[in-house]
């Protein structure tokens, strides 16, 4: 039996989830073997296939983004530290305690975004050094793209934690952190840690992801 | 002496199977071609990244077709060798043919 109509739900995953220039005409492919005699289940397993390897090489050409986003961000405790003693020294907080509504919320908040921006962009801009170096070619349009996509994705992120902590509330490993003995505060030490990562890494990986596969090579081989 | 990396066997498969082909290369008949061949079934999702490393190496071209009633609306994606393509494919099979000289041939086995 030659079934005229491809399984939805594997069509679905098929164009959402194998991204690139290629989908359209793999989508067609496998419609046409299916129309010509192929069984759902062998169109199913092309469409997982496809997936897959569509994700493994999106997963390669970034691994080289990955895995500097989270070095970087391994810094982020220490920046915050420095930061806050910052902040003590000059008696920030006191100074924009002062100031009328909203202004007080403002500078303050303006105040941590600049400053985090700043290590944002350090970031994003001594990964693009080494390439632009290799390339013998100014050019800042990756930087300028990546500053341009932190500030929104850095916003959203923390709008996500600051509201994400009210729908699933964290308030007990807070407090277990606190009376907890040492040896049992590690791990929610390092969970913190990464919490207070999380954002910094989200945000660094989207500044970086789109221009981080055009300083890869693409001559990555998969087996088939 | 080149200072590139040698075709994979599956990339030389493909290049060999669009020359093959001709005009009429794009994804189904490759895969045919390649399950004929090989004797055993070949994802086309694998086929599709080769022949995007081949294009990002400049191995190949590619070119879209209209797009067909009986592919819901999609386009044909019709790849056609290069000539360093084809340069390739011989230097590979140049060295590969030095390679099996003297090759021992197995027990029971004909030369």
């Amino acid at each position: 039996m030659t079934l005229d109509r491809p399984p939805r739900i594997a069509t679905w995953l098929l164009e959402h989830l194998a991204p690139g220039p290629r989908n359209e005409s793999l989508a067609g492919d496998l419609l046409e073997e299916l129309r010509s005699g192929r069984t759902a289940g062998w169109y199913w397993r092309q469409a997982i296939d496809a997936i897959v390897i569509a994700c493994s090489r999106q997963f390669l050409n970034h691994a080289t983004a990955m895995l500097y986003a989270m070095v970087w961000t391994t810094l982020v405790p220490a920046w915050l530290r420095a930061i806050g003693s910052i902040e003590q020294r000059f008696n920030l907080s006191q100074r924009f305690g002062q100031m009328d509504w909203p202004w007080s919320i403002l500078c303050d908040w303006g105040l941590l975004l600049a400053a985090n921006l700043f290590f944002l962009g350090a970031g994003i801009a001594i990964f693009h050094l080494p390439h632009l170096w290799a390339a013998r070619k100014l050019s800042l349009r990756p930087l300028t793209h990546g500053l341009l996509a932190s500030a929104p994705t850095l916003l959203t992120v923390w709008a996500a934690l600051v509201v994400l902590p009210k729908i699933f509330p964290l308030q007990n490993a807070a407090n277990s952190l606190d009376s907890s003995p040492a040896a049992s505060a590690v791990p929610h030490l390092q969970v913190a840690a990464m919490v207070v990562r999380l954002p910094f890494f989200l945000v660094i990986l989207a500044a970086l992801w789109g221009t981080a596969s055009h300083h890869t090579n693409h001559g990555v081989s998969l087996s088939t | 002496m080149t200072d590139r990396s040698y075709l994979g066997e599956f990339e030389l498969m493909i290049l060999l199977a669009i020359v093959h082909l001709g005009d009429e290369a794009y994804g189904v008949p490759i895969s045919r071609e390649l399950e004929c061949h090989r004797g055993r079934s070949v994802s086309i999702g694998s086929v599709y990244a080769a022949l995007e490393r081949l294009e990002s190496k400049e191995l190949v071209t590619s070119n879209l077709g209209d797009p067909t009633p009986e592919r819901g609306g999609k386009a044909k994606r019709y790849f056609r060798i290069t000539k360093e393509g084809l340069r390739q494919v011989h230097e590979t099979r140049r060295v590969l043919t030095r390679l099996w000289q003297n090759i021992p041939v197995p027990k029971g086995e004909r030369a």
